[in-house]
C-alpha cells in the first residue's frame, strides 16, 4: 500500500446550537457540516465549491481548529489526528497551516505597519528564535518582493495598498513561517477580473516553488477548476460530488454539480439539459430526510425523499452521491 | 427614432483639496427603448460614476461639468428642479445596487419599504400600496410573496433580497433601471437566474437599463450593447456580440484573456494576466490612459490621447485603429 496522504480528512461533523433565549434550552441545530472527507497530497491543491452555505468555510475553520469540531479526524503530515492535539502540541503545529481570507480589507490591522502584519506568523510562533527588527525587517522586505509589491514598502500601512495588493500582503503573511499548507478562502472573489488572474497565478508560482498544498476554496468553479487538481462540490454540509478537476469539468454526473456548470457564464445556455429549479438551498436547521437536494432536483426519485445517498465511486477516483445512474 | 437617454458629453469630477479627481471624462452614449446597455471596466474606470451621474446624485465636492447634458425624453436632466428631480428618481429612473442587504432599511418590513416608494409616487393608500407590495414581490418570482413582504431584510437570503430590490425599482414602473453591479455579490446560480429575471423585465415592460459590470463573460446573451470604460473615459463600445468574440481594443482583449474559461486548467498554462492596476485617478499617465500595462503601446501612445473613432459598428479609442 502507498504512503498515507500528506492530508486526510475523515468524517468531519459541526452543528451549530441555536440558542432560542437567554434561559430557554434549544434543541434546534445548524447542520454546518455533515460528515465531509477528502485528501490532499503534498504540493497539490484541493477545491471546495459550492453555494453560500454549503458548508466550505466552516470546513477550512475546522482544519485549522478555529472553531472545535463534533466528530471527524484530520491526519496532518505524520500526525495522526490533528483534532486530538493538546493545545501545546497544536501551538507547534500551526506555522504548518496558513489562512489566506477573503476580504483583505478586514483580514489587515489598519493600525499596523506592513512589516508588522506578514511577519506577525514569525513572532508569535511557537519556538521561533527572537528576530531582531532589523532581521524582521529583512525578512518582511523579501517576503514582499516574492509576491510582487516593493521591499520599500515595509513602513507602510494596509490603506495605501489597493484590494489587489492587499491580497498579495495576505499571502506573504501566510508564507512567512515557511507553511506547507494553506487555506485560501475565496481569496480572489473580491477582485476585479484583471486583479485576479495576477493572484492566481502567483499562487500557482508559490506552489511550484515551494511544493505548498491549498485547500481552494471559491464559489466560482471556473477558477476552482483552473488551480485545483482535486475538486469537491459541496452542497448542505455534505460532498455530493468529487474527482479530478478535468474529470468533473468534463463528466460531471451530480445534478448540483450540472446545475453549477449550467451557471458557469461560458456554458450559459450551452447545454441546456433542464437542471432543475435555481432555488434556494435547504434550511440547515431542518435537514429534509433524504437526499438534501431533493427540491431541486430535475430528476428525484421517490428513494431521493427517504434515504440520504452515500458517496460511490462512479469511475476512477470519481466519487458522487446520487441514486441516479448517471 | 429620437434615443430614450442621451447622454451628451458627462464629465464628472470631484475636487478634493490635493488634487481634482476626474471620473468620468467627457461620456457620451444613448440608450433606446428596451435596450440593455452595459457600462463594463475594472474599479475606478468611472463607470458608476457615469450612472449616479444620471440621476444627478452627484455630491459636492462632486461637480458634473457645465457643458454636459443628459437628454431623458428630450429634457435634460441636469437642468431639472429638484421637485422634477425627486418625481423622475424611483419612478421614471430607478436604480439597483451591489450590496442588496445594504440598501434595505433593516428595522423595517421588506414590503414597508416598497409600500414607502409606492406611496411616494403613486399616491396610493396605505392599504392599497401594502397590497401593491407583495403583488410586485410575486412579479420578481418570490415565493409566497405575501408572506415575504412581512419578512424583515434579514429574513431573506441575499438571492431572495436581491428580488425584493429588484422588485422596489421596477415597483413605480420606471423607464429605465440602472443597474450597479447587481449579481457580484451573488452565488453564480443565483446570479444567472437574477440576470435572467432582469432580462425578462426589460423585454416585457417596455423597460431599458443599463447594467454596470467588471465581469464581462456574464454578459454574453444579456446584453446589447457593451461599452468598456477605462480611467474615466470610453475605450471601446458596440453590439455585444462583437465586444465579446472580436474585440478591437487591447483593453478589453486583456480583460476578456485573464478571466479562466471552461477547459483550461493550471498545468495547461498560466492565465493571461494583466500588468499593474488601474491609474488613480488624480495621477493619470499622459497620452493613452492604457499605455503602462499594454503590451501593444507605441512611442506614441505615451504622449498622444487617441480619439474615439468608429469601426463597423463599435467605436474605439485606440492607436492600433487609426
Amino acid at each position: 500500500m502507498s504512503n498515507p496522504p500528506f492530508i486526510q480528512v475523515n468524517g468531519l461533523v459541526k452543528h451549530f446550537p441555536l440558542k432560542a433565549g437567554l434561559f430557554s434550552r434549544s434543541t434546534e441545530k445548524v447542520h454546518a457540516v455533515n460528515g465531509v472527507g477528502f485528501a490532499i497530497e503534498k504540493g497539490q491543491t484541493h477545491g471546495l465549491v459550492g453555494e453560500s452555505g454549503s458548508g466550505k468555510t466552516t470546513t477550512a475553520r475546522l482544519l485549522l481548529r478555529v472553531i472545535e469540531p463534533d466528530s471527524g479526524s484530520f491526519s496532518f503530515d505524520g500526525v495522526p489526528d490533528v483534532f486530538q492535539l493538546a493545545p501545546a502540541q497544536l501551538k507547534k503545529l500551526r506555522r504548518q497551516m496558513q489562512y489566506i481570507f477573503q476580504d483583505p480589507y478586514a483580514s489587515l490591522n489598519p493600525k499596523m505597519q506592513i512589516r508588522d502584519i506578514v511577519t506577525e506568523p514569525l513572532r508569535y510562533a511557537e519556538g521561533a528564535k527572537k528576530l531582531s527588527s532589523a532581521q524582521l525587517n529583512g525578512i518582511a522586505e523579501e517576503l514582499l518582493e516574492r509576491v510582487g509589491l516593493s521591499g520599500g514598502d515595509t513602513g507602510k500601512y494596509p490603506h495605501e495598498f489597493s484590494g489587489g495588493q492587499r491580497q498579495r500582503i495576505s499571502i506573504a503573511r501566510a508564507l512567512s513561517a515557511k507553511p506547507s499548507f494553506i487555506v485560501c478562502d475565496e481569496p480572489v472573489s473580491s477582485l476585479d477580473v484583471s486583479i485576479q488572474s495576477q493572484i492566481l497565478n502567483l499562487l500557482l508560482d508559490i506552489q511550484q516553488a515551494t511544493g505548498i498544498s491549498y485547500l481552494f476554496i471559491a464559489h466560482n468553479l471556473a477558477v476552482v477548476f483552473y488551480l485545483s487538481d482535486y475538486v469537491s462540490v459541496m452542497y448542505a454540509g455534505r460532498i455530493v460530488e468529487a474527482g479530478p478537476s478535468r474529470v468533473l469539468s468534463l463528466r460531471a454526473r451530480h445534478p448540483y454539480t450540472k446545475l453549477l456548470l449550467d451557471a458557469m457564464p461560458g456554458n450559459r445556455g450551452a447545454q441546456r439539459e433542464p437542471t432543475g429549479d435555481a432555488g434556494e438551498p435547504p434550511n440547515l436547521i431542518r435537514l429534509p430526510a433524504g437526499c438534501a437536494f431533493y427540491s431541486r432536483c430535475p430528476r428525484r426519485g421517490e428513494q431521493c425523499a427517504r434515504e440520504v445517498p452515500a458517496l460511490r465511486e462512479v469511475e476512477s477516483s470519481h466519487f458522487m452521491a446520487c441514486f441516479e445512474q448517471g | 427614432m429620437a434615443a430614450l437617454l442621451d447622454v451628451q458629453n458627462l464629465s464628472t469630477r470631484f475636487n478634493l483639496v490635493a488634487h481634482t479627481v476626474r471620473a468620468v471624462e467627457d461620456v457620451s452614449f444613448t440608450l433606446n427603448e428596451n435596450e440593455i446597455l452595459a457600462i463594463a471596466g475594472e474599479s475606478g474606470s468611472g463607470k458608476s460614476a457615469t450612472i449616479l451621474s444620471i440621476l444627478k446624485l452627484i455630491q459636492r465636492p462632486g461637480e458634473i461639468d457645465g457643458s454636459s447634458r443628459i437628454l431623458f425624453d428630450g429634457k435634460d436632466i441636469l437642468r431639472m428642479s429638484e421637485p422634477e428631480l425627486n418625481s423622475l428618481r424611483g419612478k421614471s429612473i430607478s436604480m439597483i445596487f451591489q450590496e442588496p442587504s445594504a440598501s434595505f432599511n433593516p428595522l423595517f418590513t421588506v414590503g414597508a419599504q416598497i409600500a414607502e416608494v409606492l406611496r411616494a409616487h403613486l399616491r396610493l393608500s396605505k392599504t392599497e400600496s401594502l397590497c401593491r407590495a407583495a403583488e410586485v414581490l410575486a412579479q420578481v418570482h418570490i415565493p409566497n410573496a405575501r408572506e415575504r413582504a412581512r419578512d424583515f431584510p434579514f429574513q431573506l437570503s441575499g438571492g431572495m433580497l436581491q428580488r425584493a430590490m429588484i422588485a422596489l425599482a421596477l415597483a413605480c414602473g420606471p423607464r429605465i433601471l440602472l443597474a450597479d453591479e447587481p449579481t457580484t455579490a451573488l452565488d453564480p446560480t443565483t446570479s444567472m437566474r437574477i440576470l435572467e429575471l432582469l432580462k425578462e423585465k426589460t423585454q416585457g415592460a417596455g423597460m431599458s437599463m443599463i447594467f454596470v459590470t467588471h465581469d464581462l463573460e456574464i454578459l454574453s446573451g444579456f446584453a446589447g450593447r457593451i461599452m468598456v470604460m477605462y480611467a474615466g473615459r470610453i475605450f471601446e463600445s458596440g453590439p455585444a456580440c462583437s465586444v465579446l468574440e472580436d474585440p478591437l481594443h487591447p483593453y478589453t482583449k486583456d480583460l476578456l484573456a485573464a478571466v479562466p474559461r471552461p477547459g483550461v486548467f493550471k498545468d495547461t498554462g498560466r492565465l493571461y494576466s494583466i500588468q499593474g492596476r488601474v491609474p488613480e485617478a488624480g495621477n493619470r499617465p499622459p497620452g493613452c490612459a492604457y499605455h503602462p500595462r499594454c503590451s501593444r503601446a507605441t512611442e506614441l501612445c505615451r504622449t498622444e490621447e487617441p480619439a474615439l473613432i468608429q469601426k463597423n459598428s463599435s467605436f474605439v479609442r485606440c492607436r492600433l485603429h487609426v
